[in-house]
């Protein structure tokens, strides 16, 4: 995996990034690995036509890895489009038809002005009824705060807990976009603007923390990033000629819901998460209270909190309560997103779902460095696209 | 080929219409209009009236805007559940409007397009 970034990768394409972060992967094979090992390649990239003006980047990702002539498939799941092409690339081991399959992700966005790029995330969205009336993509997930606000009592204060634990544990990742507490740039921010912070909430709180879709504010959302991130699947046989010490996934799920949020019946939670879920955790015939580490989708804030309940980590209308209470901290009882999350390691959106697995895989290895989480044995991975349209969830076990 | 079109529809609310489809089947209403019923698949479908009338479900105001709604900007943008139990996303007139408030339908009409919108009741 790439560092996610905004600013480091300028002078770097898609194509690169994603050759960088497939080098890195086949590089740390215990036994060594050749790309033309690999019987085929899934990649996730959401919009690389409208950020790079280049399209068919399958076929161009295999190219630029020597593949040639193995088959590469593209998946355009907006965020979650590397989650559903691990999927796709378990699925075909599974089925029998391939043995080692590279899957992986990359998003190349700050070719583009913030307008440009919130025009482009939209298209995640229903373009005619949501966007069409003036819905951005943090205005869905702003929707659905006010509506958890209402229905279950939850508080932005809440949130704000979601932003520094993400932060905290983003600060002890090497390859996170901000690798900085949220107090720590209060301080830098206060500095050059001559103003002083008693604390986060005081900062976060500030004209220094604008709002993008109320009551959601910039810290509230997960940053433009570059950044890509590849995978090696090998089946349970193969993977013997690769490592003595595989990380298995032994369950996942992945599910659909309406395209418009205001076609559910529920604001609150994701239907697709929740079905997602479900199936993940009876394939692997395991249940929410085993999971010892996660990677949720918390695009925002309020997004993770409707991620753990919507796991089954916490009960519905619990999730902010439970963040404000340091139960999803990296010592804590359930820790979320030891890596920092979207928030704090950034948000590629092609690259997400498979950074993921990226960090369950050194997490189940005991090979995460700082933000290692003590005794892990089982981890769980959720990838969404836009507000729940699509989710999957993987399962992984310590091999 | 259906008739329960997007065009069909703005065409609907261009004239102030807000027109729904309704299952023959099983009686489930979509707003928008689709082609099948995503209730009980049915195709057995009827264009129905909806008073433009609801309650705010979920709000937001957009502080960092789309290209196209820039020059509103800030606006609100709101999940109103109608009073026939469908829910909808619109276009915010009013400022002092919060979930839980009544509103209702309007209809923003631009050079070639129409925005659905609520304003308080």
């Amino acid at each position: 995996m790439t560092r996610f970034h905004h600013r480091l990768h300028q002078d770097k394409q898609g194509r690169e990034l994603f050759v960088e972060a497939a080098q890195e992967a086949a590089e740390s094979v215990d036994k060594g690995f050749s790309f033309v090992d690999a019987d085929a390649l899934y990649l996730g990239y959401f919009s690389s036509d409208m950020f790079e003006r280049q399209g068919h980047t399958a076929a161009l990702m295999a190219d630029w890895l020597g593949m040639n002539p193995k088959p590469a498939m593209r998946v355009e799941d907006a965020c979650a489009s590397s989650g559903v092409a691990v999927n796709a690339g378990i699925q075909a081991i599974a089925s029998g038809m391939y043995d080692v399959v590279v899957v992986g992700g990359v998003e190349k966005m700050r070719t583009l002005d913030t307008t440009q790029v919130t025009d482009t995330l939209a298209l995640a969205a229903d373009a005619n009824y949501e966007a069409g009336v003036g819905f951005t993509f943090p205005g869905l997930y702003a929707a659905i705060a006010s509506a958890h606000f209402s229905e279950h009592g939850s508080t932005w204060e809440q949130l704000q807990q979601v932003a520094i634990k993400n932060h905290v544990n983003g600060k002890k990742n090497p390859k996170a976009q901000y690798q900085e507490t949220v107090k720590e740039i209060a301080d830098k921010l206060g500095e050059r603007k001559g103003v002083s912070f008693r604390d986060e909430m005081e900062f976060l709180s500030s004209p220094l923390n604008p709002v993008v879709a109320s009551p959601l504010r910039l810290f509230d959302c997960c940053p433009i990033s570059d950044g890509a991130a590849a995978i090696i699947l090998a089946a349970d046989e193969a993977a013997k000629k690769y490592t003595d010490t595989p990380v298995e996934i032994t369950g996942i799920g992945q599910a659909s819901d309406t395209m418009a949020l205001h076609d559910r019946d529920d604001f609150t939670s994701l239907r697709a998460t929740r079905v997602a879920a479900r199936q993940a955790y009876g394939m692997a015939g395991v249940e929410a209270r085993h999971i010892d580490v996660a990677c949720v989708h918390d695009c925002f804030t309020i997004a993770e909190v409707v991620a753990t309940e919507d796991l089954g980590f916490f009960a519905k209308g619990e999730g902010g309560k439970a963040a404000s209470e340091g139960r999803t901290a990296l010592d804590g009882e359930k820790p979320v997103n030891p890596d920092g999350g979207l928030k704090a390691k950034g948000h590629p959106v092609g690259a997400t779902g498979a950074g993921m697995v990226y960090e369950m895989f050194n997490q189940l290895r005991g090979q995460a460095g700082e933000h290692q989480v003590a005794d892990v044995e089982i981890g769980l991975a959720h990838n969404v696209g836009a507000a729940g349209a699509t989710a999957t969830v993987q399962i992984y076990r310590r091999g | 080929m259906t008739e329960y079109t997007v065009k069909a529809y703005k065409d609907h609310l261009m004239n102030e219409e807000l027109m729904g489809v309704e299952c023959r089947s099983c009686g489930h209403l979509m707003l928008p209009p689709r082609p099948i019923c995503n209730k009980c698949g049915s195709t057995d479908l009827g264009w129905r009236r909806c008073g433009g009338g609801g309650v705010v479900a979920a709000k937001t105001v957009i502080a960092v805007p789309l290209t196209r709604f820039q020059e509103r900007c800030p606006y609100g943008v709101v999940i109103v559940t109608l009073d026939e139990g469908v829910s909808v996303s619109g276009l915010l007139l009013d400022e002092n409007v919060e979930v839980g408030s009544r509103v209702e339908a309007a209809y923003v009409k631009e050079e070639d397009d129409v925005v659905l919108a609520f304003k308080a009741a």
